[in-house]
């Protein structure tokens, strides 16, 4: 009973203690990061801001009206057919940009702008596909509509379901 | 398991061949990081886990934790800390491979390098962080274990 209770305390005291030891070295490693952060030749911001290819919904739906504009779906395939999706929308995830191209490069010849959307203010699959068909060299200006499939549902505006249009 | 292998596996020897491993690990991970921080908050946002504001700080504040973790694994001092510490940063590691897994992300590892393109994520990354999990708590069953022997001595061979 005992040698119970002392192994319990033994026990609680090793925790204990490491706990500590690992606050600590946690501690440091914050310390030592912002103080470097803050002597850097180019010092990282501590807030990200969202990038400035962004589009406000109003915008890209006015520029959608008047034909100008082409949306470009980077969630899954299941999401975008269950789900729905924006009006006339392809659905091209980041990894699909290199083989659609040609399909992308012939739709921004055309004079239509890009614009890549994702869903939830988290998600970073809009911006990566919008940074993979810049990279690629197959249209110059792409906007990315920041949390786009949730605010387009709350703005009440129309979409579709279903497969791609063809 | 023989007595033989079991002797070998909680002796000193391996113990420490453990800790210097992993050591030089975190410090190798870490320091890939610390170059490229712009890098590896892009990736890290990839995984989709943390809010937008805290990611430039995790990128920058994760690679010297693991820097300074990885060279205190290496010293004969805060074994109990640094076996838990590093127990906790494996954990963290599997749960955010996994949930990249299960979700079918496309996203980089970011383990070993900032660079896009070259680890993606997959099955076998998450094989390799189980393994880093039963190494950390390995360590800290070591780092317990002596501790009980020596009290009061935080797991330290005894001083003259």
């Amino acid at each position: 009973m005992l040698e119970k209770a002392r192994r319990g305390v033994e026990m609680r005291t090793f925790f204990f203690k490491s706990v500590v030891q690992a606050a600590l070295i946690v501690f440091l490693g914050v310390m030592l990061a912002f103080l470097l952060n803050a002597i850097r030749t180019e010092p990282l911001p501590l807030v990200v801001v969202p990038s400035e290819r962004g589009i406000s919904v109003a915008d890209a739906f006015a520029l959608y009206q008047q034909g100008g504009a082409i949306f470009i779906d980077a969630r899954d395939s299941w999401s975008f057919e269950e789900m729905g999706h924006l009006p006339g929308a392809l659905n091209i995830q980041p990894k699909d940009v290199h083989a659609r191209a040609e399909e992308l490069l012939a739709l921004s010849k055309s004079g239509k702008m890009l614009i890549t959307y994702c869903d939830g203010a988290r998600c970073f699959l809009g911006e990566k596909t919008a940074h993979k068909i810049i990279a690629l060299g197959i249209a110059a200006d792409v906007r990315v509509l920041h949390n786009g499939w949730t605010l387009w549902q709350r703005s009440s505006l129309p979409m579709e379901k279903g497969r791609e249009r063809q | 398991m023989s007595d033989k292998w079991r002797h070998l596996l909680f002796s000193t020897y391996c113990h420490l061949a453990v800790r210097i491993f992993l050591g030089l690990l975190f410090i190798y991970a870490g320091s890939i990081k610390i170059i490229d921080p712009q890098g590896f908050a892009d990736i890290l946002r990839g995984y989709d886990i943390l809010p937008l504001f805290s990611l430039n700080i995790m990128a920058l504040v994760l690679p010297w934790v693991e820097i300074l973790l990885g060279a205190a694994l290496i010293m004969p001092f805060w074994r109990g800390g640094t076996a838990l510490l590093a127990l906790f940063l494996f954990c963290v590691f599997f749960l955010a491979v996994s949930t990249a897994l299960v979700r079918g992300l496309d996203v980089e590892c970011g383990c070993f390098s900032t660079a896009l393109g070259n680890n993606p994520v997959t099955w076998l990354t998450l094989l390799r962080d189980a393994c880093l999990v039963v190494l950390g708590y390995y360590l800290l069953s070591m780092a317990y274990s002596q501790a009980k022997q020596t009290p009061g001595n935080d797991g330290q061979r005894k001083q003259r």
